[in-house]
């Protein structure tokens, strides 16, 4: 792996719960629960999970957006939860993020030139014809013409607005980028576009990406390394390809059994779970996976599995782990 | 698969009439050149522009297609529930040897939800929130077959159980709130098959729901069609639920049928372009990743001035001449395989590949 960019350690991220007559805090949301992760320069960490996992929570913490309530985030030796004033602003811009949902995440009076040009206005990077320049040379590259330039939000397609927000997130010269469901509420045809624009991006400007996305597909697509979170923990953190031929954990099985795979003549084990996940208020005891476990023994309700390596550079959060290690998910077939 | 699917060969083609009148025999629903156009303002929003297809007994149809291709609009034409300023121009829509769009509103609202149910997308918009789920399934059912009081309350727990509700006494008396998005999902499922239809229509069943709920739903939903017998329509943008659960698939493009095809057929030698170049944009679990994705050039057209001929000629790599004068029939490729694309003329299998 190349030197780590982003290292984060026992992050932990609590929303209170305020309730009764006084708003008083009767407990906590246990969104991000004691993650810990490293991302190498260039590379691309992934993190799938259903909704409500805290993947999107963790992202917000890698960029700053929200201060882990315990644990630290270390962007190459600059601890970000002591970086204030004048070290921050050098810091800012070199992180950024992208958002899921575009038609939220632009503000409808703005232009597409102002919008990419205000975070280069706000670094005070670049004027006059010079941030013009700039500008169009940011929306050429990210695959939009120059008619756009004074287009409206509204006028413009999913697809061409999502170009937008990865445009203006480029503004800054970033080095770091958390890109959050990116493509999450775009057609498929649209999808590609989008991806292969940010693998281009990636490579034109070595970008480093926190790719977040509950596609897991599309996860394996962009990533070199891939974690799977469930309740605000990683069950499962390796390379991408192991991951994907034999899942160590059995929330990343079923996760993978789950997709619908466009390929008719593929097998896969049958793993359906039950139930739903459950509230991250009031996470069930020990292994937070046990009650919709088909594979649960009475220790997983008892002692929480840590997460330990059980091949080399994979690590799963499983009391039982070792039993997946020669069972693939998937079995190719030609009959039927 | 293949062998049956020759057996009683599948009939519905634009062109040929007489075809689609022996088809309506065998088929419980057939659609045969549905027009349904949009008047605004701009101008007349062609959303749908001669859609024919069949669907028979025991069927599970894939109907998929992109954003603003006209697939939810091709169920609702189907169900007549069609808004203002929207109006089906043109079209028959032939259910149990009756044409519904020549019904009045009162026949039509005695199939609706009793011999064709409907799920929608977002089950939290579609139950009314100072109901319980009960009353909410209870009214379909008084409303179809003359149950009252016990009898009913009964019935409801029946059909929430049917849709292995757990707890379905529990969850009867309770507000949609309450519920997790996967069991709002299985109420409205319950709603659907309450009154034992013929033919469910389930538009993005799944798309709210996360991919763990979503198996346990699409498993259900393939369960209760053994259980009950009835036809299935999925509407779905996600081709891998489609390879997964549906017999065939009808894939539209911007207001047309391009292809529709046995499932596995469709998966492994697509006929029509926009069909095949829809299946490579989609990332596999076995795609290299250090390679690109291949994507469609272009956008969707505007339907309110869409191409001429062939609405997909702009974006095709293999358009000719003819693509832009001509508009292609939806024709038979090979057994119960059927493309609407002039490439196929005369049906050479591989004709564009090789282009």
């Amino acid at each position: 792996m190349t030197k780590p960019l982003l290292t984060m350690r026992h992050v932990r991220e609590l929303f209170p719960i305020s309730g009764g007559f006084f708003g008083r805090t009767v407990g906590y949301t246990r969104a991000v629960d004691g993650v810990d992760a490293t991302i190498g320069k260039g590379q691309t960490l992934g993190l799938v999970g259903e909704s409500g996992c805290g993947k999107s929570t963790l992202g917000r913490i890698a960029v700053k957006l929200l201060d882990p309530t315990e644990g630290f985030v270390m962007f190459e030796d600059i601890d970000l939860s002591k970086a204030e004033g004048a070290s921050w602003k050098e810091l800012r811009p070199q992180m950024q993020m992208v958002f899921q949902d575009t038609q939220s995440s632009l503000d409808p009076r703005m232009t597409v030139e102002s919008t990419v040009a205000e975070p280069l206005q706000l670094v005070g990077m670049k004027r006059g014809s010079e941030l013009y320049e700039t500008v169009a040379s940011l929306t050429l590259r990210v695959g939009l013409n120059l008619d756009h330039l004074n287009r409206y939000p509204h006028e413009l397609s999913g697809g061409e607005r999502q170009r937008v927000v990865i445009a203006r997130a480029l503004a800054t010269n970033p080095r770091f980028v958390v890109l959050d469901e990116p493509t999450a509420s775009l057609d498929v045809s649209v999808q590609a576009h989008i991806l292969n624009l940010l693998k281009d991006l990636q490579r034109a400007f070595s970008l480093t990406y926190l790719f977040i996305s509950h596609d897991l597909s599309v996860v394996r697509f962009m990533s070199d390394d891939v974690g799977v979170m469930y309740l605000g923990k990683i069950v499962e953190i390796a390379r991408t390809e192991p991951i994907y031929a034999t899942p160590l954990h059995p929330y990343t099985r079923a996760l993978l059994a789950a997709i619908p795979i466009p390929d008719p003549t593929l097998r896969k084990q049958r793993l359906v779970l039950g139930g739903d996940v459950p509230s991250a208020d009031s996470p069930p005891p020990g292994c937070r996976f046990h009650p919709r476990c088909p594979w649960a023994a009475a220790i997983c309700s008892e002692e929480e599995p840590k997460l330990r390596g059980i091949i080399t550079e994979h690590r799963a959060a499983c009391h039982f782990a070792e039993q997946f290690k020669d069972q693939p998910v998937y079995v190719s077939s030609n009959g039927g | 698969m293949r062998g049956s699917m020759s057996r009683d060969a599948p009939v519905a083609t634009a062109h040929a009439g007489e075809a689609t009148g022996s088809g309506r025999g065998q088929s419980l629903l057939s659609v045969e050149n549905l027009r349904t156009h949009f008047f605004t303002y701009q101008g007349v929003v062609q959303a749908l522009n001669g859609v024919s297809f069949d669907i028979r007994g025991n069927e599970a149809v894939g109907l998929v297609g992109e954003t603003g291709c006209g697939k939810s609009l091709t169920a609702l034409s189907v169900m007549r529930l069609v808004e203002e300023p929207g109006r089906i121009l043109d079209g028959e829509v032939w259910f149990e040897g009756k044409d519904l769009l020549q019904l009045t509103e009162a026949e039509m609202r005695r199939i609706r939800g009793n011999r064709i149910a409907m799920i929608f997308q977002d089950p939290s918009t579609y139950l009314n929130p100072v109901f319980t789920i009960g009353n909410q399934i209870g009214e379909v059912i008084s409303l179809h077959q003359r149950l009252r009081g016990k009898e009913l309350n009964r019935r409801v727990v029946d059909t929430l159980h049917m849709v292995r509700m757990p707890d379905p006494e529990r969850v009867a008396r309770q507000y949609p709130h309450q519920l997790s998005g996967g069991m709002r999902q299985r109420c409205l499922i319950a709603m659907a098959v309450a009154c034992n239809p013929k033919l469910i229509i389930a538009d993005e069943p799944t798309t709210a729901l996360d991919v763990t709920v979503q198996a346990a739903i699409l498993l259900l939903l393939g369960e209760l069609r053994q259980e009950t017998g009835g036809a299935l329509l999925l509407i779905t943008h996600n081709l891998g639920i489609v390879a997964e659960i549906c017999d065939r698939v009808i894939v539209m493009y911007s207001g047309d049928v391009v292809e529709a095809s046995p499932t596995r057929e469709l998966f492994v030698s697509p006929a029509h372009p926009y069909t095949n170049l829809l299946l490579d944009a989609v990332p596999k679990l076995h795609q290299d990743p250090s390679e690109r994705l291949p994507s469609i050039p272009g956008s969707v057209p505007n339907l309110i001035h869409p191409p001429s001929a062939c609405r997909f000629h702009p974006r095709c790599p293999h358009a000719r001449e003819v693509c832009a004068t001509e508009k292609p029939l939806l024709q038979a490729v090979s057994d119960g395989h059927m493309a609407a694309c002039h490439l196929w003329y005369p049906p050479r299998r591989g004709s564009w590949e090789a282009a």
